[in-house]
């Protein structure tokens, strides 16, 4: 079956359409580090994939404490995410301030937490990043093997502003 | 290794040239990682994560991944293009200057890494671009030197192939001394290179920082290095070659005139 010219020609631009039109697309988009900043109010957290039914004493991603290092806590938390690396995170227990970074593609966020004990350096995978939705993956790891999803849902700047959070119902 | 002339390579070479090269990629490739989260080759994720973004609608994400890997190419194109090009006039300048292009990357990943790097996206996004060209360079150079024989960042492809070389050994179809036979041992070469390399790298960044690319830039002007010495002592073996046949053309010269009846000493 012969082709007619037209089609040819127009498989021979594809590729090349397609490329501007990725181009075109992706000139107009906002850059993840400029979607991220902002207040946001967690509103679901899961677990997921665990190889095997959780113990009592997991509540939330709340985990027990090794002797030999302290893992995350994140639990009903606001967090204030500036525009220059600088993160506020608002918890039951009072306030960390850290930086944030977003690495690879954007599609890793670290956070740092200095205190005068130690520092603390947390990698999340985003899963979804968008203008009302973040969702973070957070590999429990060494002794429960699993994926926590921490869900954020963008929040009015005046939440982030006031340090007290809410419980957690 | 890189700059030898084809006819004075032998296989030792060609095992060196694929081992040393492949820790440099294993070395670089694993900084990358703990840097930026980001592999400085691995193109096959890269696409895959192309059509992951695209899916997602993160056009920005799929933009930069698409960059990533026409640096990529970008840098075999540049690699090959020198040698070739460049080489066709001055062979062994045709062959360095990729490498040194490389080292210059690797230099100024290490210098901006230490010296200026915030770890905003946008310079996370640059670096690894630039990561991504030098080892598309990298391979880029090295197969077109080796003609196809070593690919030291492409490691599906010889995973493939060592796959299909351990099946041809279990069944005893693998001749001893054969051109098989010396693909497979190049493959492990690389690929335990690779892995030895990263390991190494890791533990350096993990102390060092990004001063650990200087060692890569290292070795390789390391190999270029040891290229220029081999090619210094191979003149100096043939001086008195050349100063040998030189007294002789004099000497042909001399009977010649002889020999048509000029009057000499003895006459």
């Amino acid at each position: 079956m012969k082709w007619p010219p037209s089609v040819l020609n127009a498989c021979r631009r594809a590729p090349a359409l397609a490329a501007l039109a990725l181009v075109v697309a992706s000139l107009g988009c906002e850059r993840p580090d400029q979607t991220l900043v902002g207040c946001w109010r967690q509103v679901d957290w899961r677990y997921e994939r665990m190889d095997e039914p959780l113990p009592r004493w997991f509540d939330g991603v709340r985990l027990r404490t090794y002797p030999d290092r302290d893992l995350v806590v994140h639990e009903a938390e606001r967090w204030d995410v500036g525009p220059r690396g600088a993160v506020r995170i608002a918890r039951r227990d009072g306030e960390a301030q850290g930086r944030w970074r977003l690495k690879g593609r954007g599609h890793v966020l670290t956070l740092r937490f200095a205190s005068s004990e130690s520092e603390t350096f947390e990698v999340y995978d985003v899963k979804e990043l968008d203008a009302r939705r973040l969702e973070l993956n957070y590999d429990i790891g060494v002794e429960a093997r699993g994926v926590a999803r921490l869900s954020f849902e963008r929040a009015p700047a005046r939440a982030c502003v006031a340090p007290s959070p809410e419980g957690r119902s | 290794m890189i700059v030898l002339d084809d006819s004075r390579r032998n296989p030792s070479f060609t095992l060196w040239l694929g081992g040393t090269t492949a820790g440099v990629a294993g070395l670089v490739n694993v900084c990358s990682v703990i840097a930026f989260f980001a592999f400085a080759s691995n193109v096959t994720g890269h696409v895959a994560i192309v059509a992951q973004e695209l899916v997602s609608g993160h056009f920005h994400q799929v933009a930069v991944v698409v960059t990533w890997v026409a640096t990529f190419m970008g840098g075999a194109f540049t690699g090959n293009f020198l040698i070739t090009a460049v080489g066709s006039r001055a062979h062994r300048l045709g062959r360095a200057a990729p490498v040194l292009l490389e080292i210059g990357v690797l230099v100024l990943v290490g210098w901006y890494g230490e010296v200026h790097y915030t770890e905003t996206l946008t310079e996370t996004e640059y670096l690894v671009g630039l990561l991504l060209f030098a080892m598309g360079l990298h391979n880029g150079t090295v197969a077109t030197v080796s003609d196809g024989a070593v690919k030291t960042t492409h490691l599906t492809g010889l995973a493939t192939s060592l796959g299909m070389e351990l099946s041809l050994l279990a069944q005893g179809k693998m001749v001893k001394g054969s051109k098989q036979a010396f693909q497979m041992k190049l493959h492990l070469v690389i690929l335990s290179w690779y892995l030895g390399g990263g390991i190494v790298g890791a533990a350096l960044f993990l102390r060092a920082g990004f001063v650990t690319f200087f060692a890569g830039a290292s070795v390789l002007a390391g190999i270029l290095a040891s290229d220029a010495f081999a090619h210094y002592l191979e003149r100096r073996r043939a001086e008195p070659t050349r100063a040998l046949a030189l007294l002789r053309t004099a000497s042909d010269r001399n009977e010649g005139t002889r020999s048509i009846g000029r009057p000499t000493r003895d006459d």
